[in-house]
């Protein structure tokens, strides 16, 4: 019991590593994205990107904040950086392309979930789930 | 404790259950090094580890993700042997293993899924990119991820 203890702690403690961030759309229909991050110079929930295109059945990735810089960009023109290592992902805004309906899932600093399911008005029934979760190091934002 | 038990483990055995879902894969390059790979994978007409991709390169501190296995059918890389086909869903289709090598920083390995032709999860390269390197592959959720740290 005590390794097991030890073990799913050792998980938790994992989620804190930073590392990448992937955007997984297993639906078909297409949305559009924000990320918010912090690094050294930006602590908090302020640093967003700009508007994501997230195509149907498509996958991005993205190694560290400063992958973001180009492509989609941050907003104000804002160049992140992992300096110190004192960098990390804190949530993702949604809505479906055309339609306000969205949400906004993370890691419970910027957010109040991580996980949200909406109607799926692109398809025009049923429901689309989105969440924020570990995968290893790394952190998934999963749409189904 | 005693009611907390069962709880645990059950999240235990949904976390054991549901790599059987396999859906995206992801690779996640933490290194300040070039890493070359190739990809093997399954699907309703190819059998396990039969689907073979071309070599490609994930720049250093690069992630690169694929959202199923009909996204190699084109593009870099791209299956050798396909196309691929999602017939059946995620319980016919799934990622079964890479080789890998550093180019310029020499050492080379495999990783894979149990199961499948590279039943080794995790591999250390020594003596490469500066000290060593660990790559490890992972069902996450209904995903896949390669970690090269």
């Amino acid at each position: 019991m005590k390794r097991f203890l030890i073990v799913a702690l050792l998980a938790l403690l994992s989620y804190g590593a930073q590392a990448a961030l992937f955007i997984n759309n297993n639906t078909t229909c297409t949305f559009q994205g924000f990320v918010v991050a912090y690094d050294i110079n930006t602590p908090g929930c302020i640093m967003h990107t700009n508007p994501m295109t997230i195509a149907p059945g498509t996958s991005y990735a993205y190694n560290n904040v400063s992958s973001m810089n180009v492509v989609p960009g941050w907003g104000g023109g804002y160049t992140a950086t992992t300096t110190g290592g004192a960098w990390g992902w804190r949530s993702f805004l949604f809505n479906f392309q055309g339609s306000m309906v969205g949400g906004h899932v993370g890691d419970l600093t910027c957010t109040t979930t991580n996980t949200i399911t909406v109607p799926n008005v692109c398809l025009g029934s049923g429901t689309v789930t989105v969440s924020w979760g570990p995968l290893a190091s790394n952190v998934v934002v999963d749409i189904n | 404790m005693k009611k907390l038990f069962p709880k645990l483990f059950t999240a235990f055995l949904l976390m054991a259950a549901a790599p059987q879902a396999k859906a995206a894969l992801f690779i996640n390059n933490n290194t300040g090094c070039d890493i070359t790979m190739e990809l093997y994978a399954h699907d309703f007409n190819h059998g396990t580890c039969v689907l073979h991709s071309g070599w490609f390169v994930v720049p250093a501190y690069n992630s690169v993700a694929y959202n199923n296995v009909t996204t190699l059918n084109s593009g870099t890389p791209s299956w050798l042997n396909g196309p691929a086909v999602l017939t059946g869903g995620t319980t016919v289709w799934g990622w079964d293993a890479t080789k890998f090598y550093f180019g310029l920083a020499g050492g080379s390995g495999v990783v894979g899924a149990a199961g499948s032709c590279i039943p080794n999860a995790s591999t250390v390269i020594p003596n490469t990119c500066g000290s060593s390197v660990t790559v490890t592959w992972g069902p996450f959720g209904s995903n896949t991820v390669i970690d090269i740290n």
